[in-house]
């Protein structure tokens, strides 16, 4: 079984969707079919997400707040686009933190095995 | 295969997913034409992947709903001191207002599921002010949401 102690006030861990779509959404908002592109070429073609996996995620992420929705200026698409709010962007350093941090840890296991 | 899809879509709950429907079809739209232009085993591998993320997204999106569901809702009981028959009226006028709000919203989708957006528009507008009347009942009456 698998213990994990968690901090007071740490964030949920993300799962890897949820993680690509933050990461897609931080240099600048996109909308659905623009987030499935960039998080294939993110992901170099191993995720490729599926519209109701997609769409889950950004129902889970705008119930936690951590991205808005807003209209695009192109109405003709009726497209709506997605940013990082200052919780989401919080969230996602957070994240990398701890993917940081686990490299780190786990580079220096294997560097003192091969010594 | 956009008609299967957007048949599909209906098995996920109403309420606010009836606005991400429509979003959804647009998106999955554009990625159908996508891959339609890459052969056809792409666009086989592409639309089996979209049908079982519906239903797995279906499957999530219910059991969210359930969970949030509350199992009794104190909120909507008689408060002491006003009469049975004056809350029955009271709840009857909320109600009224409540099945305005999710046939608004419905057609809105509906509309939008036809592409005809002046339509949609104008439900849009019936929505705002059916949303309005039903926090104003509320208000009134003391019956939280």
């Amino acid at each position: 079984m698998r213990h994990v102690v968690a901090k007071p006030n740490e964030a949920r861990r993300l799962t890897e969707p949820v993680l690509l779509i933050l990461m897609s959404l931080a240099d600048q908002p996109r909308h659905g079919y623009a987030l499935m592109k960039d998080i294939e070429s993110l992901s170099q073609g191993r995720v490729r997400l599926s519209t109701g996996t997609l769409y889950g995620a950004l129902h889970r992420l705008l119930e936690d707040r951590s991205i808005e929705r807003f209209e695009l200026e192109d109405r003709s698409r009726e497209k709506q686009a997605y940013r990082l709010t200052v919780a989401g962007r919080r969230q996602l350093e957070m994240e990398l933190d701890r993917l940081r941090q686990l490299t780190r840890a786990g580079m220096s296991r294997l560097r003192a095995s091969e010594a | 295969m956009t008609r299967a899809y957007a048949w599909l879509l209906r098995m996920y709950p109403r309420g606010e997913w009836a606005l991400f429907s429509a979003e959804m079809l647009a998106t999955f739209k554009e990625a159908a034409r996508e891959h339609r232009g890459r052969g056809w085993a792409v666009y086989a591998r592409f639309a089996l992947r979209e049908i079982l993320g519906l239903f797995a997204g279906a499957v999530r999106a219910w059991f969210a709903a359930w969970r949030e569901a509350p199992a009794l809702d104190l909120t909507k009981m008689r408060p002491p001191g006003v009469p049975r028959q004056a809350y029955a009226e009271a709840l009857d006028e909320v109600i009224e207002a409540q099945r305005s709000v999710e046939s608004n919203l419905a057609r809105m989708q509906h509309a939008i599921y036809r592409h005809e957006f002046a339509k949609a528009r104008f439900y849009s507008e019936q929505d705002r002010k059916a949303r309005e009347l039903l926090r104003l009942l509320r208000k009134r009456h003391g019956i939280a949401e």
